[in-house]
């Protein structure tokens, strides 16, 4: 299956942010759930996928001045194909325009064993004075399952320059201590636009998560966890989930 | 790999190269202090992870600089730098790569003076990272790109193996064998970071491990360390 | 630790100084040395030998030339760099290329036979500094045979005890180093 969708949103005469395109397929089907100076938009998954052999393509543009608050309604399951080994592909891709807000952050990414997927994200933000939360949750296989093959790739610009470029692969050949340790979760969180906190990891038996600035507005997170609940409590002991970035800073 | 006899390789590839390197353990003090590592199989297992992510990016950083510096074109210093440092967010693993960048620019620039060392200092200073540094100084010693990305793997399986000896103890004539398993591995890397050794800076590999990060900044906030890094 | 730190309070008033150590170096060292104000914070850098202390003085120096370019860059008008290793084995020797002026410290508590194995530390050093001579009635170590086997192995070459338990026992080292400090002006 191959879809594609589209997301413009900016803003109106009163301030608040309004989409001027919205528009899906099967299974990339959007839906507003919350109207006013920020929008809020889920992903509501209109078929199971993505499927092998899928070709996805998602991209976002929060207009000047806008506010987009991007969620999904239930986790993202990637499969095999139902004939043969054939991998799925997925593009998202988002422009924040200057003072423009965009807060990502759907529900997990759950790699079922057997699959084969590849996500590429670009995100390009025009300046500093716009802010981007970007938040990927990834499990690897569903309950007692081992994962697939997973490859997250993700570059982020501002003003053309790169912030951060990364490749992490999952899967069966890529386990173990060198990398991503053998937890089943991995969370990876940026936030752009706001000034970088300091430094700070911690390490315990079930998880694995650390924090720190690569700019001066620029922070990074990474949990590497058992499960999806310790790692967003992590993250959120180390200010990840209290960021509403759409709310005065409060400095941790 | 086909590589024609080359001495300049072989010295810049020696440990005993006074580049810094023997004080920095490229991550295997933080990961024996977690447990880790704790024996030579978690060390191999460790060691082949690092290989094909960082490692992979390192080397395909020093390829690319090679093969500038050996071309006639003019050397994209700083987007090189600025695509280097997206892909190691850590601050820790910053001032790691930059440190020993710095090192290594001295014994090399004494050993193997180029202008393109000098080009390289005047746009960026001499705070590199450290990959880069090795494209450099392996061009100005007449190797070739894929020469270069094979330097910087040995120099990473070197790192964290003698750290392995040196916290643990673990045998060093294990540690001999599983290097000389580990020759075949080295050349696909070598060779397939040098494929990316022309391309858009942008598009150079970016492969990393989640966990380098982690246990770089946990390091950092230990009382007692015996490596910098 | 104890010799740079006695060197720190005897000479940090009088000369513009900066502290390398490459002896394990932990908060409570750095706290110690703060407590006794004998220098700031950011005079002194603890560098990592990875686990060999000898090659960071002697094989590869880069990491320890680096941070003592880094220290004396951010104080400029240094005219004295302390790089302190804890090698604690006769066969060390510090690289010519990272000190003008060695001083190879021994420990009377190891025996008054340790002169006359000598080594390159004890036979070469600019001074050779025999330490915590408190402790030779206890050990039953001959000062004197120290002595003699010492001057035996350097000729000429300097050699100072202490105890730096004294209040004033490290100002024959001090002096040696400002004498070195005046003829290098």
């Amino acid at each position: 299956m191959d879809a594609a969708a589209r997301l413009v949103v900016g803003l109106d005469g009163r301030g608040h942010t309004v989409p001027s395109t919205l528009r899906g397929e099967a299974p990339l089907l959007m839906r507003v759930t919350e109207a006013g100076r920020r929008l809020q938009v889920h992903l509501v998954g209109g078929a199971a996928g993505p499927l092998g052999g899928d070709r996805l393509d998602l991209s976002v543009a929060v207009g000047p001045g806008a506010a987009l608050a991007m969620r999904s309604v239930a986790a993202t399951l990637v499969q095999p194909g139902t004939c043969c080994a054939s991998a799925s592909r997925a593009s998202v891709t988002a422009e924040v325009a200057g003072g423009a807000t965009l807060d990502w952050w759907p529900e997990p990414l759950v790699s079922v064993m057997g699959s084969d997927h590849t996500q590429i994200t670009t995100v390009q933000i025009a300046d500093d004075s716009a802010t981007v939360r970007w938040v990927d949750e990834v499990v690897l296989g569903r309950h007692d399952e081992a994962g697939g093959r997973l490859t997250m790739q993700q570059r982020i610009t501002v003003g053309g320059s790169p912030v951060l470029h990364h490749t992490v692969a999952f899967g069966p050949a890529t386990a173990g201590t060198g990398r991503h340790g053998s937890g089943r979760i991995a969370v990876t969180g940026v936030l752009i636009g706001r000034p970088a906190r300091t430094s700070a990891a911690v390490i315990e038996s079930d998880h694995r998560v650390v924090r720190y600035p690569i700019s001066p507005t620029c922070t990074a997170w990474i949990a590497l966890a058992d499960s999806l609940d310790v790692a967003r409590r992590a993250l959120a002991d180390l200010g990840m989930g209290s960021c509403a970035i759409d709310e005065p800073e409060t400095p941790t | 790999m086909a590589t024609g006899m080359n001495a300049a390789l072989l010295l810049l590839a020696d440990g005993r190269f006074p580049s810094g390197g023997h004080a920095h353990s490229a991550g295997a003090e933080p990961a024996v202090g977690v447990g880790d590592i704790n024996d030579q199989a978690s060390l191999r297992e460790f060691v082949l992870g690092r290989l094909q992510t960082n490692g992979l990016v390192d080397a395909a950083f020093a390829a690319a600089v090679c093969a500038r510096c050996a071309g006639d074109g003019i050397v994209p210093w700083s987007q090189l730098e600025a695509e280097y440092l997206a892909r190691t967010g850590s601050p820790r693993l910053r001032t790691a790569s930059r440190t020993l960048g710095r090192q290594l620019l001295r014994g090399g620039q004494r050993a193997f003076p180029s202008a393109r060392a000098e080009e390289a200092v005047a746009a960026l200073g001499t705070s590199i990272p450290q990959p880069i540094v090795m494209g450099i100084i392996a061009a100005a010693a007449g190797c070739a790109a894929a020469e270069a990305a094979l330097c910087e793997l040995h120099h990473l399986v070197g790192s964290l193996t003698s750290a392995g000896v040196r916290l643990l103890g673990l045998d060093p004539f294990e540690i001999a064998a599983f290097g000389a398993a580990l020759v075949p591995e080295l050349e696909r890397l070598a060779a397939l970071a040098a494929t990316t050794a022309d391309v858009d800076p942008a598009e150079l590999p970016a492969d990393v491990a989640l966990l380098n990060d982690v246990l770089a900044e946990h390091h950092s906030t230990w009382e007692v360390r015996l490596f910098a890094s | 630790m104890a010799l740079v730190a006695a060197l720190c309070r005897l000479l940090a008033e009088r000369v513009s100084m900066v502290v390398v150590t490459n002896d394990i170096f932990t908060t409570e060292d750095a706290e110690a040395l703060r407590r006794m104000a004998v220098l700031a914070d950011d005079r002194i850098v603890a560098v990592e030998t990875g686990a060999c202390p000898h090659t960071a003085i002697r094989d590869d120096i880069s990491a320890n030339l680096d941070a003592l370019e880094q220290l004396e860059a951010a104080h400029p008008g240094v005219e004295l760099s302390l790089l302190e290793s804890g090698g604690d084995n006769l066969t060390a020797i510090f690289s010519r290329a990272l000190v003008d002026q060695q001083v190879f410290v021994i420990d009377v508590a190891g025996g008054d036979k340790v002169p006359r194995k000598g080594g390159p530390g004890v036979t070469t050093a600019d001074l050779l500094v025999i330490n915590k001579t408190d402790l030779a009635p206890l050990v039953h170590a001959d000062l004197s045979v120290m002595d003699r086997d010492a001057r035996a192995r350097r000729g000429e070459l300097p050699i100072a005890f202490t105890s730096l338990v004294q209040p004033d026992g490290a100002t024959a080292v001090a002096e040696w180093v400002l004498a070195r400090l005046a003829a290098w002006r």
